[in-house]
């Protein structure tokens, strides 16, 4: 519609804005439209926006908002029975929630929370650490990329750090150019966001070179639903946060921790449009909470309270996203050995699983949803001696095995596309005389990175790293050691590259800790723990302890087994931490050997594979309640 | 430079009386306007930012269900007026009333003024 001066003026007296016109202007002139590089171009005609169902929603992976959902009647809470244990929600508190709307199960007639505030709820924070546009005309983004970054949180219980320069850069826009949410929305369905270390948020424009990996490394998803404001409440509760749109004066700089109302002073003067992402909402103070990008000295650390109906927030449909698709980058600490949580399946969350009988290997997986059965893929291989190390890795979201060969040495190969396809030989490698489980991992050396590889040779260990050139045997170091084990971590310390941590078992039968600092590239031996271990252990880097995407360190997490058991090893890695190894939980019955780990998807869960004294592989996880026996998912 | 400021003139020189309209790329949407001050020649020139037309969308009422228009900004100019003859030095900075970043950027702007004729 376009508006005269006589349409503004109108609607200046109605709403009280505080500014007029150039009184030069006629009623009958029509409004000029100023736009600084803003694309109407995917911009959806209200006649054709999606309208959504929450009845569509189905179960969440995350505990709270699948018991959420099934407090609003949005689903039967059968299928959250189904899709979680009962004790992880009795510990969680959740299982009288369930019980009480199970038989009948009246919809709460869709009322929400009088308030919600993502930064805790379940007291839990979900949301990432507050950006900073400055100087760019570039909100769109950043409230773009903090929805998925949150949604990732929310889904898949993982912190991600993502791009804002991405989205900028890979739609073509500079820091003078505004944008829309329909430019982010189509960019994110079709590209994916990648993280900083492919092409970071920068302020000047330089050609957009994300590196050659930047596909494998890319959070992928669907294009944004948009939600109508009467329903944004009702997102809010059950799904997470949302992009909105709010109209900036100048007197929105000085927002802090009271709620914000615009002054109708008219000195107060339109800026022009913004967009943020509504984190929560609280009715008692009538406003909603948003997260903006203009840094921490905007409002309280970031955030601040909006009124509601202020400054046209409540005017437009806002964004949301689901069904989020985390990449292996975000992942690679969160799992180790034969074990690996893959984007595949429809909630992307289907666990992969490489077990050998001594000869060859065999991929078998399970779907990330009910009825959790295990399905048999490609059987490959007829040198290996151990079960392999199994990784996702930023080339096109490869699987990838290393594993020790029956003839001594390492052998490695490969899967396009996400595991999709075939498993292809990458051939022998390593010094002779490798005698543990080796760890593997991608590192952060190159783009696509380094594959870094830390086995047993003789009683030492050895490092062996692939860069474009090949493979290449690195540095023995250690001593008295009996074998290695699947427990190699690039982990969050260090920089500009993070340091290269491993565990392995000594001749003694205790476990002792090595890293690589990356300043020296000198291997360190760190602490020893632990006693009678004769199996090789997995370790990963998981996310307990970490506040946002910043850190703290998350805590190493460690499996083992000793005398037929299961041993949970764990260091406390916040600040404060004195740093020492504390066994924590005994298990599991029958266990040969700790052969994968795993800090998934569901609910923040470890989830472990065993190799049983029977030559079968077991899965066991571990809830808020404890560890629980799953499936023997058939020989190894 | 990630301010592009080469198309800000200088220098301008005009007479007592006259005022002069001087574009301003606006960046407010990360929070930065513009100001300005005199730092030599009180008297000979006034330079203040004013807002252009304001920024309207095609839907000024949503209902609350379509997507919000493309984004827009009120563009901000500095208006110089010459008040008596001489030389005057102003400096134009953009930059955040909050927290601690520093001035995202900064345009000296020489002002000659001429008598009034």
């Amino acid at each position: 519609m376009a508006l005269t001066y006589g349409d503004l003026r109108a609607l200046i007296d109605a709403e009280k804005l505080g500014w007029q016109p150039r009184a030069d202007l006629p009623d009958y002139v029509r409004l000029p439209l100023h736009s600084l590089g803003a694309s109407s171009d995917g911009l959806i005609p209200e006649a054709q926006a999606p309208k959504f169902d929450l009845n569509t929603l189905g179960v969440s992976s995350n505990p709270f908002l699948a018991v959420r959902r099934a407090e609003r009647g949005l689903i039967p809470a059968k299928a959250v029975r189904e899709a979680f244990p009962s004790g992880q929600l009795r510990r969680l508190g959740l299982e009288d929630a369930i019980e009480g709307k199970a038989v009948p199960l009246p919809p709460d007639g869709g009322v929400p929370p009088s308030s919600i505030d993502w930064r805790n709820r379940w007291s839990r924070n979900w949301i990432t650490s507050t950006r900073d546009q400055n100087p760019c005309n570039a909100c769109w983004a950043f409230a773009g990329t903090a929805l998925v970054e949150a949604m990732v949180r929310i889904e898949h219980s993982m912190w991600t750090r993502l791009s804002e320069g991405d989205v900028h850069r890979g739609v073509g826009k500079t820091c003078p150019d505004l944008g829309n949410m329909g430019e982010v929305s189509t960019f994110f369905a079709n590209n994916g966001i990648c993280d900083p270390g492919s092409w970071p948020w920068r302020t000047d424009t330089p050609p957009y070179a994300p590196t050659p990996d930047r596909n494998g490394r890319s959070v992928r998803g669907p294009a944004f639903d948009v939600v109508s404001i009467a329903n944004s409440k009702n997102w809010l509760d059950t799904v997470g946060p949302l992009v909105t749109w709010i109209d900036v004066y100048n007197d929105f700089s000085g927002v802090n921790g009271t709620v914000y109302r615009r002054s109708t002073n008219p000195s107060n003067a339109l800026r022009g449009g913004h967009f943020m992402l509504i984190i929560g909402y609280n009715d008692t103070l009538g406003a909603w909470l948003c997260k903006n990008s203009w840094g921490t000295g905007w409002g309280i650390n970031g955030v601040g309270w909006i009124a509601y109906g202020q400054c046209r927030i409540d005017t437009f449909g806002r964004y949301g996203v689901r069904n989020t698709n985390p990449d292996p980058w975000t992942k690679r600490r969160l799992h180790n050995g034969n074990l690996y949580e893959s984007g595949n399946g429809a909630l992307h969350r289907n666990l992969e699983v490489a077990g050998s009988n001594g000869s060859r290997v065999q991929h078998r997986w399970r779907e990330g949803s009910p009825p959790w059965t295990w399905g048999v893929a490609s059987a490959f291989a007829t040198d290996a001696a151990v079960c392999p190390t199994l990784i996702g890795t930023t080339f096109n979201r490869n699987m990838e095995i290393v594993y020790t060969t029956t003839g001594g040495r390492l052998h490695h190969w490969w899967t396009g596309g996400g595991g999709s396809g075939p498993w292809k030989d990458g051939g022998v490698f390593g010094p002779a005389g490798c005698n543990g489980v080796p760890g593997f991992v991608q590192g952060d050396y190159n783009a696509p990175g380094n594959f870094e590889v830390v086995v047993s040779v003789g009683n030492r260990l050895q490092h062996i790293w692939r860069d474009g050139g090949g493979w290449h045997n690195g540095a023995l170091f250690g001593g008295n050691i009996a074998r290695s084990g699947a427990t190699l971590v690039q982990g969050s310390y260090g920089t500009p590259h993070s340091n290269l941590e491993c565990v392995a078992v000594r001749t003694d039968g205790a476990m002792q800790h090595f890293w690589r600092n990356e300043t020296t590239f000198a291997w360190t031996a760190g602490a020893i723990f632990g006693s009678a271990v004769s199996s090789p252990p997995v370790m990963i880097q998981g996310q307990y302890g970490m506040q946002n995407e910043l850190g703290p360190h998350g805590n190493f997490e460690l499996c083992v087994a000793v005398g037929g058991r299961v041993q949970h090893w764990w260091r406390w890695n916040s600040a404060g931490s004195d740093m020492g190894w504390r066994q924590s939980a005994v298990f599991g019955h029958d266990v040969q050997a700790v052969a994968g780990l795993c800090e998934g998807s569901w609910g923040m869960n470890l989830e472990l594979i065993v190799l049983r004294t029977d030559s079968k592989l077991q899965h066991y996880w571990r809830d808020g309640s404890g560890w629980h026996e799953g499936a023997i998912i058939g020989p190894a | 430079m990630t301010i592009d400021l080469s198309n800000l003139p200088r220098h301008i020189t005009l007479a007592a009386g006259e005022r002069i309209v001087i574009p301003l790329p606006s960046y407010a949407n990360s929070g930065n306007i513009w100001s300005a001050t005199c730092v030599r020649g009180h008297g000979i020139a006034q330079v203040s930012v004013e807002l252009g037309e304001p920024p309207v969308t095609a839907d000024l009422r949503g209902d609350g269900t379509a997507e919000p228009p493309p984004l827009m900004l009120a563009p901000e100019q500095a208006v110089v007026s010459g008040l008596a003859g001489g030389e005057a030095v102003w400096q134009l900075v953009l930059s955040r009333s909050f927290g601690s970043a520093p001035a995202a950027a900064a345009h000296e702007l020489r002002v000659t003024v001429t008598a009034a004729t």
